[in-house]
């Protein structure tokens, strides 16, 4: 099954950020490259698809598009693509610790706000797919997103694929984790093929923290298309004249020219020692460290699956309150758990910059404080980021 | 929280000239529209002097928008031509840059617009981004 080039997909991603406000001269328009026009259709007669007026749920700042749905011809007859765009609401949902979980479609636990927006976009995107997606056509489905769109786009080929049994892809940029072990175990299998393409110091692909999972999360394989290090977060933008702008890195027309990183080591038990604290450092590839660091402990404890299931239902608690009461127990248990969890708190400070402070009691308050201090070493190189440019 | 509050300058258009003709005659008193869209709209009109030419200044503003958190705004710049309870779509173009660019420069400082001829979407190399194009719609035609 024919898969979209890097190029075409990253075309799509941006090209939802293209479809606007309608202007008041009433003039609507959507020129494309020449590569694109070849190969797909956008029907936009009545303009992109959109909330109704007066907004979408106070979701989308009045009739802002947030889909672009095209039909694809030549080699492409039969297929679809559907991009999808992230929202202001999201990007402080997104930096917010105090989220919360929700079951998506099928079950598995994502994070609520992806998930109700994901909710309230689904009718209006249901009434423009039905036509469409309910003919005898088989051919693929192209989900694509950058950002919080690249979430959207997840939960869109999850449901696409489960409401229209049609073959879906997924293509991200620079997207968020979107849900627990269990989505991402879904999300893998109910997609084709996964092309998750991030750059190497985007922050966003990084968030949110614990124990959150990309997909896929079997023969992981991620598209890293560039050696940045570190963390910025001009490493995010998706357009040409982003620095470096995943439209100048998802080059070409095959995937296969693209570089890969696997990262199966994510899925590899990791068990940290306090002693060895000082290995970690502010970056990335500690990020996910600390992130495997933790399932690992949850695992180990016996606890993950009970997280999972708490987090499904929702509490009052937030999420992080209700972990560092898990790990307040995890640590309880027995010494050799208690030193696994000051193990990996020890990193946390570490990774948040606070060296000098050591790991005493690991009551609830205390470990909480280590994941604010985790947490806001993160979100602060976002806003620190920004004074800078 | 100063970062919050800093403005950027952001460039939306460049200069405009332009000449509007129908069956090779100049069209005098035609309104021309320029509307320009970063984050919210702003709409100029002009009219076409005795042989059928208009122009547009240069447009600049300061904007906080660019030091959004995760921003992804972007630049749309349309001309038109109202005549007879039609529009002529004369440019609509959408660009991530929020600073000048020398081909969309030299496309807009001498438009051909020729009410007769059908509008289409057109393709030019980018100058700072050589390996894309500017992909724009008008019925007007550049060499």
């Amino acid at each position: 099954m024919l898969p979209l080039t890097p190029a075409i997909a990253a075309e799509l991603a941006e090209a939802v950020y293209e479809v606007m406000e309608p202007s008041e001269t009433g003039i609507y328009n959507f020129p494309r490259t020449p590569e694109l026009n070849a190969i797909f259709n956008f029907d936009l007669n009545n303009g992109p698809i959109r909330g109704s007026t007066g907004g979408f749920f106070g979701l989308y700042r009045r009739t802002s598009g947030f889909a672009v749905i095209g039909q694809g011809k030549a080699h492409y007859q039969g297929h679809h693509v559907v991009a999808l765009r992230g929202t202001k609401t999201l990007n402080d949902k997104l930096t917010d610790a105090n989220f919360g979980l929700s079951p998506s479609h099928g079950g598995p636990s994502v994070h609520a706000g992806f998930n109700t927006t994901f909710s309230s976009m689904k009718p209006l995107l249901e009434k423009q797919l039905n036509p469409q997606l309910r003919s005898d056509s088989a051919g693929l489905v192209h989900c694509v997103g950058h950002s919080l769109g690249g979430a959207l786009a997840s939960l869109a080929a999850d449901w696409i694929k489960a409401r229209y049994q049609r073959p879906v892809n997924l293509y991200t940029f620079g997207a968020p984790r979107v849900g627990l072990e269990g989505f991402a175990t879904q999300s893998t299998g109910s997609s084709h093929k996964i092309y998750r393409c991030t750059h190497g110091a985007d922050v966003v692909p990084k968030l949110p923290l614990w124990p959150f999972i990309h997909a896929p999360n079997q023969g992981a394989l991620e598209y890293r298309l560039d050696s940045g290090q570190g963390m910025s977060l001009g490493a995010h933008s998706m357009g040409v004249t982003g620095n470096p702008g995943y439209r100048n890195t998802a080059k070409g027309s095959d995937w296969s020219g693209l570089q890969k990183q696997s990262s199966d080591f994510l899925n590899q038990p990791v068990r940290l020692s306090y002693d060895r604290r000082h290995q970690a450092s502010f970056s990335g590839y500690w990020a996910d460290r600390l992130n495997a660091a933790l399932v690992t402990l949850l695992k180990d404890a016996g606890y993950y699956t009970l997280v999972v299931a708490q987090a499904g239902i929702g509490t009052s608690l937030t999420f992080y309150d209700m972990l560092a009461r898990t790990l307040e127990n995890v640590a309880k248990a027995s010494v050799h758990f208690a030193e696994q969890t000051r193990g990996l708190l020890g990193h946390m400070l570490v990774f948040a910059g606070k060296t000098a402070i050591t790991v005493g009691e690991l009551s609830y308050r205390f470990i909480r404080w280590v994941f604010d201090q985790t947490l806001g070493a993160l979100y602060r190189i976002a806003k620190e980021t920004l004074n800078q440019l | 929280m100063f970062w919050i509050l800093k403005r950027y300058d952001v460039h939306l258009s460049p200069e405009v000239h332009g000449q509007i003709m129908q069956q090779g005659k100049p069209q005098a008193g035609i309104n021309v529209f320029r509307s320009l869209t970063y984050g919210k709209e702003n709409i100029e009109k002009t009219t076409t002097d005795a042989q059928g030419k208009f122009h547009f200044q240069e447009k600049w503003i300061r904007s906080r928008i660019p030091g959004r958190l995760l921003d992804e705004t972007r630049n749309r710049q349309i001309i038109y031509a109202e005549t007879g309870g039609e529009k002529f779509v004369l440019w609509y173009a959408v660009t991530d840059s929020i600073e000048p660019e020398l081909t969309v420069k030299n496309k807009l400082a001498s438009m051909h617009c020729d009410l007769d001829t059908p509008e289409k979407q057109q393709h030019f190399v980018r100058h700072e981004h050589p390996s894309f194009t500017h992909n724009i719609s008008s019925i007007c035609r550049w060499e």
